[in-house]
């Protein structure tokens, strides 16, 4: 089988390796730019992704994990009852004024948790120590990068709320965006914020193994007409957190826009290259024509050369993107690269050259084979 | 008595520049057989291509019929007459008009693939066609690499290899020198020979005149002779018995 499409692109890539780097780098802009941003916003739900939960119970509607309001009674006796549930656990935040030794107070963000050893909240970052730590009253544990901010090293006695702490220990990777974060017991955050009685945020639910979360989580949601609370999965809560900040903070409007010009130039220059390969070829096209072969057959030449084009370029995004993570990830650079981005920005890369090769057929309806017997 | 393989009817065509318009063929009718090299000679704006576009299909006339192997051309629809082309119709240009990325056999190719032959049974074709033009040994090559006589030989193969009724050749050497020139002339006529075609040329190279089975001479959009290699024929569209 003779593919004039692909023959063409081996012989004369040097004119193709144009409409490849465009569409390359077109996706490796928005690639890079949405897992930076993503890698940023993935801190808003940090207390998600380093908790041990399978799901989350919380107020109904809840937009992103830190907008959590306090849950009406009752709203863990369905879970309770489900024969999948292993362990259901309270999780309280609470925004607090934490005074440094010298003086000066600092807005935290204050969450209570379980301090047992089989507890979920931050089940990944922290170890059986620290959580023991926690166990004595008026311990709190703050996170590497907000030892600066606080001014406090391990042992120091701070006032949260007016009211006497410790820091008790240090973790590294619990901090959200812009926020001060400080773990400490549910016993120790009723001290420090006595007017929440016992209302808790969130219910951490843990399944027994081979328990699908999806299918759980539908089955003890509130069944009532008016919904008293949510059930998430913890994947689905960490996904909708995410990209609710990254719709809500303008942030994701500017990177959009960035996106949106990276590829319309991909898409320019991929179609120019093309249109200009149609246009140094089209004597040839129009002989094909006078032999007898339809516009429609050589329409489908220069879509299956766009298409091999857009694979190419998605190939090498592939590899510089996994080169842009290492860096990253040796610079202690937040990225994320969840699979759908990574799935969508192929989609988006093959659109663009197939877009592209469909905007360069113009100069195609050119090739008349009557102009060769002028 | 053979039947013409084609038949134009009273065609005229005119081509309009801004305010002025130029009758380029004016009421032509004429009768190509199969089996014979045509040429069509003229003085350059004689409207010999222009008739050769209209007779195979790719210039529509202002009016008239052209009736290639019994049909009616002109009243077909567009993809129609593609179809009839891929059928029927070979081209042999000035220009060659080689894929330069493909080998000569994939130039030889490509057009059966349209046709729905492809594999084995295609590259055996294309190879027959190219032995037959002499090029057996350089089906490998790209166009860069062969001459133009080459060039236009694989062209030739190109056009044969669909074993086409239909012939059509626009200045085909007018891209060559003398030596060259001759091997394609006797090409096409061998081709016309052996395998029954219709083979109609248009040149503006008095050389190739002895080479043909029939001249036709084209001046101001009318015929002006119409001579065989042996005999002359006065009337244009009268067929020989």
């Amino acid at each position: 089988m003779v593919s004039l499409a692909r023959s063409s692109l081996v012989y004369d890539w040097r004119r193709y390796a144009a409409a490849v780097f465009a569409i390359t780098f077109a996706g490796l802009l928005v690639l890079v730019q949405l897992a930076l941003l993503l890698g940023l916003f993935g801190t808003v739900s940090v207390a998600i992704d380093q908790s041990d939960a399978d799901l989350w119970i919380g107020y109904p509607k809840t937009q992103s994990v830190d907008l959590g309001r306090p849950l009406p009674p009752g709203s863990t006796v369905n879970a309770w009852m489900h024969r999948s549930v292993r362990r259901v656990e309270p999780l309280t935040f609470a925004i607090g004024d934490l005074r440094r030794p010298d003086g000066v107070a600092v807005s935290v963000f204050l969450y209570g948790i379980e301090p047992v050893p089989e507890g979920l909240a931050f089940a990944r970052k922290l170890t059986p120590e620290q959580r023991r730590l926690l166990d004595e009253p008026d311990a709190v544990i703050i996170d590497v990068a907000d030892q600066a901010k606080l001014g406090a090293n391990v042992g120091a006695l701070v006032e949260i709320n007016g009211k006497r702490a410790r820091i008790a220990g240090i973790v590294e990777g619990i901090r959200g965006v812009g926020t001060v974060s400080v773990l400490t017991s549910r016993a120790s955050l009723r001290r420090f914020s006595p007017d929440l009685g016992t209302t808790t945020t969130y219910q951490l639910v843990a399944l027994r193994s081979g328990a699908r979360p999806a299918r759980v989580a539908g089955e003890i949601a509130d069944a009532g007409g008016i919904k008293r609370y949510g059930v998430w999965t913890a994947e689905d809560f960490s996904v909708q957190s995410q990209i609710y900040w990254l719709l809500e903070s303008g942030v994701g409007i500017g990177t959009g826009f960035a996106s949106a010009l990276a590829l319309l130039v991909g898409v320019v220059i991929t179609s120019q290259t093309l249109g200009g390969a149609i246009l140094a070829s089209l004597k040839e096209f129009a002989a094909l024509r006078a032999l007898g072969v339809s516009n429609a057959s050589l329409r489908q030449v220069v879509l299956e050369q766009s298409w091999w084009l857009g694979l190419i370029g998605l190939g090498l995004t592939g590899l510089l993107t996994a080169a842009s993570a290492w860096l990253g990830d040796t610079a202690h650079v937040a990225m994320s690269f969840p699979w759908w981005l990574l799935l969508g920005v192929s989609a988006v890369i093959l659109a663009v050259a197939l877009g592209s090769g469909l905007l360069a057929l113009r100069p195609l309806y050119q090739a008349d084979p009557a102009n060769l017997l002028r | 008595m053979v039947a013409p393989a084609l038949s134009s009817h009273g065609i005229s065509k005119a081509f309009t520049t801004g305010h002025i318009t130029q009758q380029v063929i004016k009421d032509s009718s004429l009768d190509i057989f199969p089996g014979e090299l045509t040429l069509v000679v003229g003085p350059s704006g004689s409207g010999k291509s222009t008739l050769l576009s209209i007779l195979a299909g790719l210039l529509r006339p202002d009016s008239g019929h052209v009736l290639s192997l019994g049909v009616d051309l002109w009243t077909l629809k567009e993809a129609e007459i593609d179809r009839f082309r891929l059928n029927h119709c070979g081209f042999i240009f000035q220009g060659f008009n080689l894929f330069s990325p493909l080998t000569a056999l994939e130039n030889v190719i490509l057009p059966l693939q349209y046709l729905g032959i492809r594999g084995g049974s295609a590259e055996r074709r294309a190879r027959r066609a190219l032995d037959e033009v002499g090029l057996g040994p350089r089906a490998h090559l790209r166009p860069i690499e062969l001459s133009g006589g080459e060039k236009q030989r694989v062209a030739i193969a190109r056009a044969l290899v669909k074993e086409p009724q239909l012939i059509f050749a626009d200045e085909p050497t007018s891209a060559l020198d003398k030596t060259n020139g001759q091997i394609t002339v006797d090409l096409l006529k061998r081709i016309a020979h052996e395998h029954r075609a219709m083979v109609l040329g248009v040149t503006h190279d008095p050389r190739l005149l002895s080479h043909a089975d029939r001249v036709i001479e084209l001046e101001d959009g009318y015929v002006k002779s119409d001579r065989r290699s042996s005999t002359t024929v006065e009337e244009p569209h009268h067929a020989p018995d």
